[in-house]
């Protein structure tokens, strides 16, 4: 039996070893790119096809996923974690608010190179506003994959229930709560009038709410709070008014189950779930999307979403990766992106084409809610400094206490002031 | 082979008896040996390395170290969410280790009294103790779910209203807690049967002859206290599994809302391994090995006391 | 007066049977709820209406995703795998520790048993940091090493298998000694087989635990190649889409499934080697 034993030991450290031996391949001439994405349940399927057609197009690279992370700040954190221990993945799919993080811990390849070898990004077709958004401190580092806009997913079927319709949907946020206490009475017991998702991740739908008034998270330093004025203030004072109104705390995903489960009026929310929402509710009753209410006509919007990044370091590694990025982010991978999942297309060429998504949009009216939008995006901010992912917890916390009427937007400002600031580093001057 | 060479020359008189001891002596330490240099490099040796940690101000991947004495342990005692942590993981044992210890009692000695369903019992109220956490948390998160999870639904029908148990921060740790309660009793259920079968039936019988006839007399005279061994392994058992306890917080609460359901190991967790504040996490995990130390010494001394042993 | 009697015995086999179908049902609740969600098509799922059985059965569809968009039985061996590893290693380490603590004599026997008392007590997760930071110095993180190696040595096994040890009487080992036998022998040919039901009884912890761990592997591993299950089944969940209700609970019901089959096939064996381990 010992000798059993014995075998079964070596086999398992022979397969470690085997596996460890070929981790360690790189430079021959096949190239095993090491991704890494967030939200599985958004993106598992659509990331599996775009890495089979990729090397069905490019034999010599192939795709090899790690572990998905739930969230942007998870995937932020793990990135962090192997930047130690030095197993940084080739490929990140990473939030657009989390390139600063990157780069300022001398992370991430810059990407003009390559895109000035093929021509240009503007060749390339992407969105000028969103290539934008992929540069930091005048270098491209990012191609966005998918984008998203919050927008209002409504259940026109419980609207009827008020007499109202879709079309006469309130702009501003005090009619929308009453509207949603109209609806709850009118539509009997379960029935959940409006619920705003002030747990999306990275703080994106608090931060929405002061770029809506015209203001903005720090200051274009980049380094100082800006949402102690009266936009922010605002904004806070909002969320306290979601609370009193008696908003239930629900949760990113419990929320949406309860929306495609047809028990929520109006859901404010990202785009990106737009595609499985349809696909979940199947006709089961009247889903449309609706434009995110701008509070002042300066108001803009923070694009969502996430950015493919290369953090490889070796040359041969580099140019395969941006093979690959410019595969997911380029017509055919967009085009792809659109139809599973409801994000934008960061690619122009592929929205214009008929035949990739040009038909698609007419069929879908839900989905151009988001790219009418367009002209209003401005940037997701993150904040600078080791503390960048625990500020976000903790504007996190201090939003819950709104949301949940425990405390008030006057009790909390100064709070949460004090304590992002605290965790904030000095301003480089 | 140093060990046939040695046993060839053995007889059993005292001189060969000292020969086989000395012999003993070196075949001990041989067997002995990979034990001990894995007791030391996988336990002490870590142990010894994360009090070092605690002490310094040494981050992973960095080469150099600076002692900075107890700067750590301020900053962790300064910092609410660790009491925060602290208090629920003990309000999350006092309500797991009563619950499951009294339930798991109950439901083995309803077995024990009749032969009807046994394995069918047994198996059914062991199966969760078997299940994989984190599968069965999903689970028991999309049961808890406030409006289409089963819970809820039920206390809908019986006209009560539904409550929202893993968001709201008054039940998300109770909610918790029952969970666990779920995943254990099962455990001490097991262990108390097997606790009673080895209750010797001449002690009944003696009883019987003291008058002591009734169900609640047989409790009190016999039963419990020839238990008192198998509660006091169960107790303790169930105690450190509770502060233990990371699978269902990490899955359906991640310690939220606002750290209502926050607890040690997961604080450990999210310090150490989300934001890589090594030395606090360090600091955070002395603090939570001599808790746990502590508990346990404590409660086999205070215990050890109370039992009565046949 | 004899009518009395069984009338009240039959009470209370009413009422025992009444209280253990109520806790065997709480039990029971969670995995009946899984299986029925698994069997289940969306709008079903979410439609306010409750039935254990689907009207539209759509388990083919949802099991089907569960092991098209996960690689669940990948998960299922790399539980087998690791925790054969773990299992094996343990008993080469804790077998010949156990005896010699149990039958020879050499000095320092006793505060080496100390010692594994004492680490008796110390918590896995508590040594987490300095585990990893060891991985990572010779790098082996992310390797089916770094989920097998931490666990070589148990103190638990070394501590069971003592006792038992100690329980067999020293006659034996002096005869067979006298006969011939050289340590090692005494080791394979008489202790692991009168020792079995404790060995069986330490193997079926150490699988349960560490098949069902998800601390460590959350830690350790970063690919699904090598991920155990219960780091495989968080991979399948998402919160954010929250879309695949049905093929969630079919992916937990695969993942949960081989133990609970195990346990059910080999009842007696498990409560049995749990009682073992107790007396000890």
């Amino acid at each position: 039996m010992l000798d059993l034993i014995a075998t079964r030991l070596g086999t398992a450290l022979a397969g470690a070893a085997a596996l460890v031996a070929v981790s360690a391949t790189s430079t021959r001439a096949e190239v095993t790119l090491d991704v890494l994405y967030s939200t599985p349940g958004t993106f598992n399927a659509l990331q599996q096809e775009l890495a089979k057609r990729f090397t069905e197009a490019n034999p010599d690279i192939k795709v090899k996923f790690r572990n998905p992370a739930a969230s942007y700040e998870e995937a932020a954190q793990q990135i962090l974690r192997d930047q130690i221990t030095g197993r940084l993945p080739d490929v990140a799919f990473n939030g657009i608010n989390q390139i600063s993080l990157f780069v300022d811990r001398g992370l991430g390849a810059p990407l003009d190179g390559f895109a000035a070898a093929d021509g240009g990004l503007a060749e390339l077709g992407y969105y000028p506003t969103l290539a934008e958004l992929g540069k930091y401190k005048g270098k491209l580092y990012g191609l966005p994959f998918a984008v998203s806009t919050p927008v209002l997913y409504v259940n026109a079927d419980l609207l009827a229930k008020a007499g109202t319709d879709v079309s006469a949907l309130p702009k501003t946020w005090p009619e929308l709560l009453a509207l949603g206490k109209t609806i709850e009475t009118k539509a009997g017991s379960g029935a959940t009038g409006f619920y705003y998702q002030w747990e999306q991740t990275g703080n994106w739908l608090f931060q929405s709410l002061v770029t809506s008034k015209g203001g903005r998270m720090l200051k274009a330093d980049g380094c100082s709070i800006a949402f102690d004025d009266a936009n922010g203030m605002w904004a806070l004072k909002t969320l306290e008014a979601f609370g009193k109104s008696g908003m239930p705390n629900l949760g990113l995903g419990q929320a949406r189950q309860s929306f495609v489960a047809g028990n929520i009026a109006i859901l404010a929310d990202s785009t990106s779930y737009v595609a499985a929402a349809e696909r979940q509710i199947g006709g089961r009753f009247q889903f449309k999307t609706v434009a995110f209410p701008l509070a002042a006509t300066d108001g803009r919007l923070p694009a969502g979403g996430n950015v493919a990044m290369v953090f490889a370091k070796d040359a041969e590694r580099q140019k395969a990766a941006w093979k690959y990025v410019k595969f997911v982010t380029g017509p055919a991978g967009q085009t792809a992106m659109v139809n599973s999942t409801g994000y934008m297309p960061g690619n122009e060429i592929a929205v214009k084409t008929p035949d990739l998504l040009g038909a698609f949009y007419a069929k879908s009216p839900n989905h151009m809610t988001s790219i009418q939008q367009l002209p209003v995006l401005t940037e997701w901010a993150s904040f600078p400094g080791d503390n960048s992912l625990k500020i976000i917890e903790v504007i996190k916390h201090h939003m819950e206490s709104l949301v949940t009427a425990k405390r008030t937007a006057d009790q909390v400002m100064p709070e949460l002031v004090g304590a992002v600031s605290g965790l904030l580093p000095k301003c480089a001057g | 082979m140093t060990v046939l060479e040695q046993d060839c020359p053995r007889r059993v008189d005292a001189k060969a008896s000292f020969a086989m001891r000395s012999g003993e002596h070196g075949l001990g330490w041989l067997a002995v040996s990979p034990a001990m240099l894995l007791l030391v490099g996988l336990l002490f040796g870590p142990v010894a390395a994360v009090v070092l940690f605690s002490l310094t101000d040494w981050q992973l991947g960095s080469f150099s170290f600076h002692f900075i004495g107890t700067a750590n342990f301020s900053t962790l005692f300064t910092d609410p969410t660790f009491w925060k942590a602290l208090s629920n993981t003990l309000i999350y044992a006092a309500i797991v280790v009563p619950g499951t210890v009294l339930l798991g009692l109950v439901v083995a000695l309803l077995i024990e009294a009749s032969p009807g369903l046994r394995g069918f019992y047994r198996a059914a109220h062991f199966l969760p103790v078997m299940s994989t956490m984190s599968a069965m948390a999903i689970v028991w998160g999309s049961m808890l779910h406030p409006t289409i999870g089963l819970v809820n639904r039920a206390l809908v029908t019986m006209g009560m209203s539904g409550v929202n148990w893993l968001r709201d921060e008054r039940t998300a740790l109770l909610a918790l807690a029952v969970i666990g309660i779920w995943q254990g009793f099962g455990f001490a259920m097991v262990l108390f049967v097997s606790g009673l079968k080895a209750v010797p039936q001449q002690l009944y019988d003696a009883a019987a002859v003291d008058g002591a006839d009734g169900i609640l007399d047989r409790l009190r005279f016999v039963t419990l206290p020839m238990l008192g061994p198998v509660t006091m392994f169960v107790v303790i058992l169930t105690a450190k599994r509770s502060f233990e306890v990371f699978d269902s917080v990490r899955v359906l609460t991640q310690g939220g809302p606002n750290y209502a359901s926050e607890v040690l190991l997961h604080r450990l967790y999210t310090e150490s391994f989300d934001f890589l504040h090594m030395g606090y996490g360090a600091a955070l995990t002395v603090v939570y090995l001599a808790i746990i130390v502590l508990l346990t010494l404590t409660q086999a001394r205070l215990l050890e006391q109370r039992v009565h042993y046949s | 007066m004899i009518a009395r009697v069984p009338d009240r015995r039959f009470a209370g086999q009413i009422a025992r049977h009444a209280v253990l179908i109520l806790t065997a049902a709480f039990a029971l609740l969670p995995f009946l709820w899984m299986v029925s969600l698994s069997l289940k098509p969306p709008e079903e799922i979410f439609q306010a209406n409750f039935h254990f059985w689907p009207t539209a059965f759509h388990g083919v569809e949802n099991y089907r995703v569960a092991l098209t968009a996960a690689p669940m039985f990948r998960f299922l061996l790399n539980g087998l795998l690791v925790c054969a590893a773990i299992f094996a290693l343990q008993l080469l380490v804790c077998i010949p520790c156990a005896y010699a603590l149990a039958k020879l004599r050499f000095r320092g026997r006793d505060t080496l048993f100390s010692a594994v008392l004492v680490g008796l007590l110390l918590p896995p997760q508590a040594l987490a940091i300095p585990h990893f930071v060891l991985l990572n110095v010779f790098g082996l993180l992310d390797t089916y090493a770094a989920l097998i190696l931490p666990w070589a040595i148990s103190t638990f096994g070394i501590f069971l298998l003592r006792q038992f040890f100690r329980s067999i009487p020293d006659e034996i080992i002096h005869a067979a000694r006298l006969d011939g036998l050289g340590e090692f022998e005494i080791i394979w040919r008489i202790m692991i087989p009168m020792t079995a039901p404790a060995l069986a009884a330490f193997g079926i912890f150490s699988v349960v635990a560490h098949w069902n761990d998800l601390f460590w592997p959350l830690i350790a591993v970063r690919r699904e190649e090598i991920s155990t299950p219960a780091l495989g089944i968080l991979l399948f969940r998402d919160d954010e889409a929250g879309q695949f209700l049905g093929p969630l609970m079919a992916g937990a019901v695969i993942i949960v499934a081989p133990l609970l089959a195990a346990f059910l096939i080999a009842q007696r064996r498990f409560i049995d080697g749990l009682a073992v381990t107790t007396m000890k």
